[in-house]
């Protein structure tokens, strides 16, 4: 199954059961049509709804090389495409070197990195947060994405037979161009059912008490439904209940929660209006049954 | 597997009317349609649904209309007869081109969707708060100038600096400190010896952003009217971008109308295009509709400006929610109180009270030598939420 455009759905959904990666039916599908269509991936929804994930577990359970691009303001094509190693050049130059542009000189950035990828399947490419990035990024992005080569005009063309998977994902701080989405297939990751993001626990902490589980679930659920700067995403209810697992803690109280808090809130405003009155609501309304 | 024409037509045709329902669907949309439900190697349902949103839809606002009209399709290609639902039948939520003149039809709309029940409307409407001189709807009044707009240029030029000063990361050409990579880059043509010594600066960039502007009666009452359309205008001007929307019991964008030369040109079209000085407010409303009809406009890289006294008239429940998701799109929500400037003013209005978490800064507004304390208080402490 080197090509991954013959992927199956079996094959993807034993992939995603294998990197324990909890997946409903229309991510299973779309993943699916952008491996078959050779087409990128935009993935959009809330941090922490499991964007990134999805392109780790792609690269590792297709045992194949993931290489990030982290978007940020200001990132420019030298750091996405390639650079010259200024300092080696330099030195060789001064020794008398013939030439200072050949490949030994040439760094790969996250770009070329992914085009030049020789494994015998084609690399995962994942473009992260790319509405952090200007509009001209996009742009070259958009060169890169449509033909799948870089040209270096010291050295020539690179092209590629077999593209990498592309994964893009935006937490629409911006909205991206019409020209960029045109390319890609969409994906909306939204927000875990309460069952389903039990489920991710079960299979990511397994040594967490089932009970505990769904209550911190439903705590989360019940905190979502309420006006945070910052909503706790997947990310949130696993790493909270780690905490609750390395500390231990076997039941969800107010002061569980409250010395735990900081772990699923991450906005020092959020964490300052849950006091003890306003979590005994919260646990009320998410049916934990505190013993008060 | 390939596809027959009925199911190629169908989907030419499904394409269309999420268009005219409002979904962003790219131009070649149902040529990606076709070709991934080609793809699928099942077309239940719920796959070829999958593959279709996957390839028509482009935000998630579009959802709503692709789950509404999809049932037609469906039905459809499956040969039964049914016809599309039309966008405007039935329904009192706001449609695709039901906003007047200048607004209607943008494609950013999410085509509503509450005449298939989706609940959008269900806000609240206790009141609370204080202000009760004032009612919940009352009639408009055509936007005038009472007389010559003060110049607000100077205000304006201080608020801009003082907003684009915050920082950024992108470098540009300067002298702000040294550039390594350039004098490395360009040591290469003498042989290695680093013979300049080029430098750069942090970018300026003009600022982007959007304001909204309480027009109900209590606000006004409390603010000098002229200079607020003096600094709207001025503010228009000087900004790379400024949407500028009106708001009352509902929200009016009335950017275009600050697109020329003069504060009493913009009035003029402000008149001419049926804006009001209004009544009451409906603050929740106002900000739902931004959320669902003009979420593009407000983003990372935008301030969010709100000229309002945080007096709702539509109880307070959903206003959070709002608030909540304009401070974590927009790179800086600042507010603008006129009843700020009173030196016992407390924000013990509930939608002000609301709003104080949210906000980045809080400043007092009543006329534009107002905006150069704030410009002032913003370079001095950056953003705040303790009035001065």
């Amino acid at each position: 199954m080197d090509d991954l455009s013959e992927v199956s759905e079996a094959d993807l959904r034993s992939v995603f059961e294998r990197e324990q990666y909890v997946a409903g039916d229309d991510v299973v599908t779309t993943t699916l049509l952008a491996l078959r269509l050779g087409k990128p991936l935009l993935v959009e929804g809330e941090p922490g709804a499991g964007k990134t994930e999805l392109a780790k577990v792609l690269a590792s359970g297709f045992d194949t090389e993931l290489v990030r691009l982290q978007c940020y303001e200001g990132l420019a094509a030298e750091e996405a495409l390639y650079e010259w190693n200024y300092t080696k050049q330099l030195l060789d130059a001064q020794t008398g070197a013939d030439s200072v542009f050949e490949e030994e000189y040439l760094l790969e950035r996250p770009l070329l990195r992914a085009l030049r990828h020789d494994g015998d399947r084609p690399a995962v490419l994942l473009v992260d947060e790319v509405d952090r990035a200007d509009e001209a990024f996009e742009a070259l992005l958009l060169e890169v994405l449509s033909d799948f080569q870089v040209s270096i005009p010291e050295l020539g063309t690179v092209r590629t037979e077999t593209p990498p998977v592309v994964v893009l994902t935006s937490n629409r701080t911006r909205e991206l161009s019409d020209a960029l989405k045109r390319r890609c297939l969409y994906l909306n990751l939204e927000p875990p059912s309460m069952e389903r993001e039990r489920e991710i626990l079960e299979r990511k902490v397994p040594e967490l008490d089932a009970a505990v589980a769904a209550d911190l679930c439903g705590v989360v659920a019940e905190l979502r439904d309420r006006p945070l700067r910052k909503p706790p995403g997947v990310a949130e209810t696993l790493e909270w209940a780690e905490a609750f697992s390395v500390l231990g803690r076997d039941t969800v109280t107010v002061a569980s929660v409250r010395e735990t808090l900081s772990c699923v809130l991450k906005d020092a405003d959020d964490v300052e209006r849950f006091d003890g009155d306003a979590l005994r609501d919260v646990l009320a309304a998410a049916g934990v049954d505190t013993g008060a | 597997m390939a596809l027959d024409d009925h199911v190629r037509r169908e989907l030419v045709s499904f394409a269309a009317r999420l268009r005219d329902a409002g979904v962003a669907v790219p131009g070649d949309g149902a040529q990606s349609a076709a070709r991934a439900v080609a793809a699928l190697d099942t077309r239940d349902r719920e796959r070829v649904r999958a593959a279709l949103r996957a390839a028509l839809c482009t935000r998630p606002s579009d959802g709503d209309a692709f789950d509404r009209l999809f049932d037609t399709f469906w039905a459809r290609v499956r040969g039964e007869n049914a016809d599309y639902p039309t966008p405007d039948a039935d329904d009192d939520g706001p449609m695709v081109g039901r906003r007047g003149d200048d607004a209607a039809a943008t494609p950013d709309e999410d085509g509503g969707g509450g005449g298939f029940g989706d609940g959008s409307g269900g806000e609240d409407a206790g009141r609370g708060g204080r202000g009760d001189a004032y009612t919940a709807e009352a009639g408009g009044r055509p936007v005038s100038l009472d007389a010559t707009p003060p110049d607000a240029t100077e205000a304006v030029a201080a608020f801009t600096d003082a907003v684009a000063a915050l920082p950024g990361r992108r470098w540009t050409m300067g002298d702000e400190t040294p550039d390594p990579r350039r004098a490395l880059r360009k040591s290469v043509r003498y042989g290695g010896v680093p013979m300049e010594r080029p430098t750069r600066s942090r970018a300026e960039t003009r600022v982007k952003g959007v304001a909204l502007v309480d027009v109900s009666e209590s606000v006004l009452d409390a603010l000098d009217r002229d200079a607020l359309l003096a600094v709207l205008h001025a503010l228009h001007r000087a900004w790379s971008r400024l949407s500028v929307f009106f708001f009352d019991i509902s929200l009016r964008d009335v950017t275009d109308a600050f697109d020329v030369h003069t504060t009493e040109d913009a009035v003029a079209a402000l008149a001419e295009g049926d804006a009001e000085w209004s009544g009451g407010t409906r603050l929740t409303n106002a900000l739902r509709s931004l959320r669902t009809e003009h979420a593009n406009v407000v983003a990372r890289d935008r301030v969010v400006v709100v000229v309002s006294d945080g007096i709702e008239r539509g109880g307070v429940s959903g206003l959070e929610r709002e608030l909540a998701w304009l401070s974590r799109r927009a790179g800086l929500l600042l507010w603008l109180n006129p009843l700020a400037a009173d030196p016992n003013w407390s924000p013990n209005a509930p939608g002000m009270r609301a709003a104080l978490p949210y906000a980045d800064g809080v400043y007092p507004f009543v006329d534009a030598s107002d905006l150069e304390r704030a410009a002032e208080s913003l370079t001095r402490v950056g953003p705040t939420r303790r009035v001065e």
